[in-house]
């Protein structure tokens, strides 16, 4: 009796293990609270599994060297462009679809923020002054702020006295 | 939170910050000073080589979900989007572009 209990578990084992291997991978590049993106693309997941037929394994992240790191492992990302055109080398991914936003609109835009009581009301007065960026792979926090900068006369790297990656 | 706490005099942060919830707390401290132009957004990406028979039958599947209809509500409800649209085919190559004008380094 021990022994068959012992084979039905091994089986089972086995069966589940072939059940993940079989599995995708569905990564998001983050930009929410891991928590968060969980709920907002499990249906998703769901969703595509139906449809393909085969588990998607839904993977989130908390950061974004975790992410570049482990890019190439999934088989579908949800990535901002300009994270797909910089990870295009080692991880190439093909574009399938483009998200339009609750404005109805497949772009996106980003914004600096200062503090309510800061002194800075343009661009150009935040030159010399300490700026903190998104990821180095985000579209808004990054790419579109850098632009930002470099259209108004400030070149990031020699006109702020301190720039950091942020973490997602 | 850095720029609120006064660790950095600005900072960059998406579009949607201000209509995020978690964000409220933040709200009384902060204001915007730019909005950046605006870049291609969110994309699905597949990864090169993944089976054709199953890549169209994904890529039915998620265009299905177009703006508007019961099934993209069911589905991307609990997410920032209301649909997806086949890509232009030009986005990579517009950020590409971008990175060339505005010298955009890689890291610092």
């Amino acid at each position: 009796m021990k022994k068959k209990i012992i084979w039905i578990a091994f089986f089972l084992l086995a069966g589940i293990r072939v059940a993940i291997g079989a599995s995708y991978t569905l990564a998001v590049q983050p930009c929410w609270p891991p928590e968060k993106a969980l709920v907002m693309f499990s249906p998703l997941a769901n969703y595509l599994s139906l449809a393909i037929n085969k588990p998607f394994k839904l993977v989130v992240y908390d950061n974004a060297a975790q992410f570049h790191r482990d890019i190439s492992k999934a088989d579908l990302v949800i990535q901002d462009a300009y994270s797909a055109y910089r990870h295009k080398g080692f991880a190439p991914f093909i574009p399938v679809a483009i998200a339009i936003n609750k404005d109805g609109k497949t772009t996106d835009r980003g914004a600096i923020i200062v503090r309510k009581d800061s002194p800075f009301h343009k661009i150009s007065d935040l030159r010399g002054r300490r700026f903190l960026f998104g990821s180095i792979h985000n579209t808004q926090k990054f790419f579109c702020a850098w632009i930002l900068f470099k259209e108004n006369g400030i070149d990031p790297l020699k006109d702020l006295s301190e720039i950091a990656p942020g973490g997602d | 939170m850095a720029v609120a706490v006064g660790d950095y005099d600005a900072g960059a942060v998406c579009g949607d910050f201000f209509h995020e919830e978690r964000n409220i707390k933040l709200f009384k401290q902060l204001r915007v000073l730019s909005y950046t132009d605006p870049a291609p957004g969110w994309l699905l990406t597949l990864k090169k080589g993944f089976p054709e028979k199953e890549k169209a039958i994904l890529v039915k599947a998620l265009l299905n979900l177009s703006p508007g209809n019961s099934l993209s509500k069911k589905v991307l409800s609990p997410s920032p989007w209301h649909g997806f649209v086949k890509p232009s085919g030009d986005e990579l190559g517009l950020i590409g572009e971008k990175i060339r004008k505005y010298k955009i380094p890689e890291s610092f």
